[in-house]
């Protein structure tokens, strides 16, 4: 269970948002949405615990996550605005050493199906990912998602640059994961309708607009 | 899926640095011939007298080999800064200070361990006896990796900014005059067939220190640069 305590941010000396108190249930997913600049994914860096919120606490299963980093860090996937790969190193390279950086190992087989999950294969799993647009670049990253895992997902806008095949399979590891009783918490600067999202996450979704 | 122990992350991260430097290979090699060719230009300049190339050999060398490592820091974090990747590192399992630690182990692999082993060759132009020249490995080998590691600091420092290379040299210059010291009179002194252990122990003092207290402060200036 997810839990913030009063939570505010300010970013350049300006008050974004302060008092936010949220709960997110196993199984819920948490959906932020906003304008541009409202504070959306320092929220969710203030969540992963990349930033540190101006005050209140983060709770995670009723613990501050501060206190077991290790911990909270072994449960969580953070996948920022921007898909973290390296240009020069191919899908394969990037992904095995973002899984490692989890300390986890997955075997060749385990990768590919990971891959062909998100319909990538042939000559764009062994490129340099330099040389991928943007969406693949989006959907490599998001294969961590198949690859880990991890009870809470916290992604930054991950239906950017999607296709509406890629916006699919999205979809079905968000449903697959929150029926594991996971949770999620997702942004995006659309006014997007729970239903425009997924119908059967609809139920599970909680929402909050800056 | 299997787990996989802190020793096998630091590797994973290792490897990829030294991937990653041999792929961009042009500017791995910036360094090492910016150090060659600046090196080769004071014998040309001066002449040859050999005596005054001989004094001067120990200073032109480790200052050269100073500014070739600085070149190159300004990339170390800030790569990882720009495609997101840093924020990967931090929320890594493994403390981000190890991290570091592994990474600065990999820069030292792909700049200093490669001047250092250009250097006896280069030190050839300034005719130094055999003896020297064995120093001034020595002398290198134990130095080079403070100067990847106090240097790491000033790389940590300025991730994210647009000059970076200017500011970190300013930061970090000042806090390698120990070692350029050192190195030069260890070389010195074995020129003149004096004691020159002390020097080199104290390189080795400050090897340790460095590797210890670096990383710590590059993860907190990083996780700042996050925040």
């Amino acid at each position: 269970m997810l839990n913030t305590r009063e939570i505010s941010c300010e970013r350049g000396r300006q008050l974004l948002w302060s008092d936010v108190n949220l709960t997110v249930d196993l199984g819920q997913l948490l959906f932020v949405s906003g304008a541009n600049g409202s504070g959306k994914s320092s929220l969710l860096r203030i969540l992963a615990g990349l930033s540190s919120a101006n005050s209140g606490d983060v709770l995670w299963c009723g613990e501050k996550i501060t206190l077991d980093t290790q911990m909270y860090r072994s449960q969580l996937l953070y996948i920022g605005h921007q898909p973290p790969l390296k240009p020069e190193l191919n899908a394969v390279e990037n992904l095995i050493f973002l899984t490692q950086l989890h300390g986890q190992s997955v075997t060749q087989d385990q990768m590919i199906s990971a891959l062909q999950s998100w319909e990538l294969q042939g000559k764009t799993i062994t490129l340099p990912t330099k040389h991928l647009s943007q969406g693949q670049k989006q959907r490599v990253a998001l294969t961590q998602l198949s690859l880990l895992e991890k009870a809470l997902w916290i992604l930054d806008e991950p239906f950017n640059s999607l296709d509406s095949n890629g916006s699919n399979i999205l979809r079905q590891q968000l449903e697959h994961h929150l029926e594991q009783n996971h949770i999620a918490v997702i942004t995006s600067h659309l006014h997007e309708t729970a239903a425009h999202i997924a119908p059967s996450l609809q139920q599970r979704e909680i929402r909050i607009e800056f | 899926m299997t787990p996989i122990s802190t020793i096998n992350i630091l590797l994973c991260i290792f490897k990829r640095d030294i991937t990653l430097a041999i792929r961009r290979g042009s500017d791995t090699c910036g360094a090492i011939f910016f150090f060659v060719l600046v090196v080769s230009l004071f014998p040309l300049a001066l002449g040859s007298e050999t005596k005054l190339l001989q004094q001067i050999a120990p200073g032109i060398i480790w200052v050269c080999a100073l500014l070739a490592v600085m070149l190159s820091l300004s990339r170390l974090f800030n790569d990882d800064f720009q495609d997101g990747v840093l924020e990967q590192l931090a929320l890594s399992v493994c403390p981000l200070e190890m991290i570091t630690f592994a990474k600065v182990i990999a820069h030292w692999c792909y700049t200093g361990l490669i001047l250092l082993l250009i250097s006896p060759i280069l030190a050839l132009q300034f005719n130094l006896s055999e003896p020297s020249i064995q120093v001034l490995f020595i002398a290198l080998l134990l130095g080079t990796p403070t100067l990847s590691f106090i240097g790491s600091i000033g790389a940590a420092l300025t991730v994210g900014l647009k000059s970076s290379g200017a500011l970190i040299s300013l930061l970090i210059l000042p806090l390698l005059i120990p070692v350029l010291i050192l190195g030069t009179l260890a070389v010195d002194a074995a020129a003149t067939g004096m004691p020159y252990s002390v020097y080199l122990y104290l390189l080795i003092a400050f090897g340790v220190l460095s590797s210890f207290f670096a990383p710590i402060a590059c993860a907190s200036a990083l996780r700042i640069v996050l925040d």
